[in-house]
């Protein structure tokens, strides 16, 4: 399969790769390219540049799909940004049980201090949108632009670890020592609790670990299902109409980040369609270098002296492109798309990627 | 702000979004402090570990590795972080077995909103004193401020306990300017740039923290005079014309940057021209930095 069938066939499409390789860019001009040939798109970004947010109609942070006006187009192009803080709070409104549940949580010091800032919960939300966003009929095809995570493919067990944090039964205890061990029949191990529990107190005061717990417990209570949300995101990933896009660039660091990302997406039993080499260095071909011959002497020694020191570049970047070709595997494409002479943050920018899409 | 000034804090802390150079230019930075006599420690926090593999040596891990005369470097995991912190406080190795072994509190830890960012920075503080300068590689912006802000966040909700006190000296230790500065790193594009404006000001109203030196990666010198290039037009191949928008965003954006903060130090991190990236690179950028500093 090739990049081109990948957008006409495909169901989602998760771009992932290592921070600043253009995933936000490339997931933006994929959705439209999509759309361009007759489908119903929407892209769910993280981060983007503002002028492409303009671009894209997200000038608001709003954690709702918005339509992207596209003149002679047969299909539709949405763009959703998501904001975590607010995503967590939406989640809090439309689950809690009741207005004062829900008040309880939203002021709750600590839950904003760090609703932001709960390890993964980027990752979390991005999980959440996908699985909401893929219930709703009127798209055809989901583009993921995942946020630029250190480790790899952290979000694919984001949903997991939310629901390991919020059942924790360690929560529970910080809330009800007493009751969770006759409850849980864990009497035996009482020592063993007692033992934890003392360290903890030790270290940062019982209050304080209440206050948290309470804060973790209510979130659990309010999610609710998150196992079963979990595995749900979890099948869809898997599912044949899924695949990944791994983005990289063709510096070294980068490559590097890409084979070990490449290889955690089979671990994971995961669809890996191919590579998407951005900026790659253009090569000087034979044609451009025959229409600097008309140039005056020693402009002409100037530019070719500037075409020499570039040739490195053209060298590093085809080589890692070999690299990624011999590691991507027999199925696997690796579709590059040339550095341009301009910076992409409108639709026309995007429309000169799509030149390359394909 | 000149290099041996920066070199004479104690903290260096290099941030700046995702894809930047920010391992590079740690790297060049800890090169020149090391060469200039200094026992540095480059600190990765939590990451797919990248110095060791820009000097082609074993990963390092969680423990403390000499890599280039006077150069260590570390890579800083919060789970073992936290195991040696528990111990040194309960001072009973079968009691904190007890604590780690448990499934629960593992966890516990892994989820908990913003423990592994305090048990790195944590890890961080206790590593200031053995060294003469310590250069953390920090995670990219968010994450960074998210990180620099956890001490004050938990010194202010814990009321009691060695958590709280040490909360309270890691903040300390953050705000004195006399020992800790932090430096972004950041690229004349359009993205990086804003990143780096958005960083400062959130480091100042959420940390009260300010921003030292800012390190421009990838600045390109122009090649080709405006006239000249105006002889050339069209016939510029491809490749010349990816340069070119390279050495006019190197000036506008400098420009704006030193226009946003006139009064910090500015350092231009040259573009290579080079096929593969290792000590022989690092080494040349790490000179370009003594010069301009």
């Amino acid at each position: 399969m090739n990049l081109t069938e990948a957008i006409l066939k495909k169901k989602r499409l998760v771009l992932c790769g290592s921070g600043g390789v253009g995933k936000t860019t490339l997931a933006a001009a994929i959705a439209l390219e999509a759309a361009r040939r007759g489908r119903r798109s929407i892209v769910l970004t993280i981060d983007p540049a503002r002028r492409l947010a303009s671009a894209l109609g997200l000038k608001e942070l709003l954690n709702e799909p918005k339509e992207v006006p596209l003149s002679q187009c047969q299909g539709r192009l949405h763009a959703m940004m998501l904001d975590t803080k607010r995503a967590f709070d939406h989640l809090i409104r439309k689950y809690a049980p009741s207005p004062s549940a829900c008040e309880a949580i939203l002021e709750n010091r600590l839950y904003q201090e760090m609703s932001s800032m709960i390890s993964g919960s980027q990752e979390y939300m991005a999980m959440e949108q996908l699985y909401e966003l893929n219930s709703r009929p009127e798209f055809d095809l989901l583009v993921l632009d995942t946020p630029p995570t250190r480790h790899a493919l952290d979000f694919l067990d984001a949903p997991q670890k939310m629901a390991h944090l919020t059942s924790s039964s360690l929560v529970k205890f910080f809330l009800m020592p007493g009751l969770f061990a006759s409850r849980t029949g864990l009497g035996l191990l009482q020592k063993g609790i007692d033992r934890v529990f003392e360290v903890f107190d030790r270290l940062a005061g019982l209050n304080f670990l209440k206050d948290l717990s309470r804060m973790i417990s209510l979130l659990g209570d309010l999610l609710g299902g998150f196992h079963q949300r979990a595995e749900g995101v979890s099948q869809l990933l898997k599912s044949e109409t899924t695949g990944f896009l791994l983005v990289t660039g063709t510096a070294s660091i980068t490559i590097q980040d890409a084979l070990f990302f490449r290889q955690k997406i089979s671990e994971a039993g995961l669809p890996f369609l191919g590579f998407l080499v951005n900026r790659v260095f253009p090569e000087v071909t034979r044609s451009e270098m025959q229409k600097i011959a008309g140039l005056p002497g020693p402009l002409q020694n100037k530019l070719i002296e500037a075409v020499d020191r570039c040739r490195a570049l053209s060298l590093r970047d085809q080589n890692a492109i070999q690299v990624l070709k011999k590691m991507g595997g027999k199925k696997a494409f690796c579709q590059t798309i040339p550095a341009l002479a301009e910076d992409v943050h409108n639709l026309e920018g995007l429309m000169r990627i799509n030149e390359f899409l394909s | 702000m000149s290099l041996s000034d920066l070199f004479s804090k104690k903290l260096l802390i290099v941030t700046g979004k995702g894809g930047v150079g920010k391992t590079t230019v740690s790297l060049a930075l800890a090169l020149a402090a090391a060469e200039g006599g200094k026992k540095v420690l480059l600190a990765e926090i939590n990451s797919e570990e990248q110095v060791a593999h820009l000097l082609e040596r074993e990963p390092t891990g969680h423990r403390e590795v000499e890599l280039l005369p006077s150069l260590w470097s570390i890579n800083i995991k919060p789970q073992e972080a936290f195991r040696e912190y528990v111990l040194l406080q309960i001072r009973l190795k079968s009691l904190t077995r007890a604590v780690f072994g448990n499934r629960l509190v593992r966890n516990f830890i892994e989820g908990t909103p913003g423990l592994a960012d305090l048990i790195s920075i944590g890890k961080v503080w206790s590593l200031v004193d053995p060294y003469d300068l310590v250069i953390v590689d920090a995670p990219s912006s968010g994450h960074a401020i998210a990180l620099l802000k956890i001490a004050s966040i938990v010194g202010g909700a814990v009321r009691r306990g060695p958590l709280k006190t040490h909360a309270d000296e890691i903040d300390q230790l953050l705000h004195d300017r006399e020992k800790t500065v932090i430096a972004a790193v950041t690229l004349p594009e359009e993205l990086p740039v804003t990143e780096l404006f958005e960083t400062e000001s959130a480091l100042r109203n959420q940390t009260g923290l300010r921003l030292g030196p800012i390190f421009l990666n990838q600045h390109l010198d122009r090649f080709f005079t405006d006239r000249e290039w105006e002889t050339i037009g069209s016939r510029a191949p491809q490749a010349i014309q990816v340069q070119k928008m390279r050495a006019d965003h190197s000036e506008f954006y400098a420009e704006r940057i030193q226009q946003q903060f006139p009064n910090q130090p500015l350092i231009r991190v040259p573009f290579l021209f080079s096929t593969s990236f290792g000590l022989p690179e690092i080494e040349h950028l790490s000179e370009a930095i003594e010069r301009s500093l």
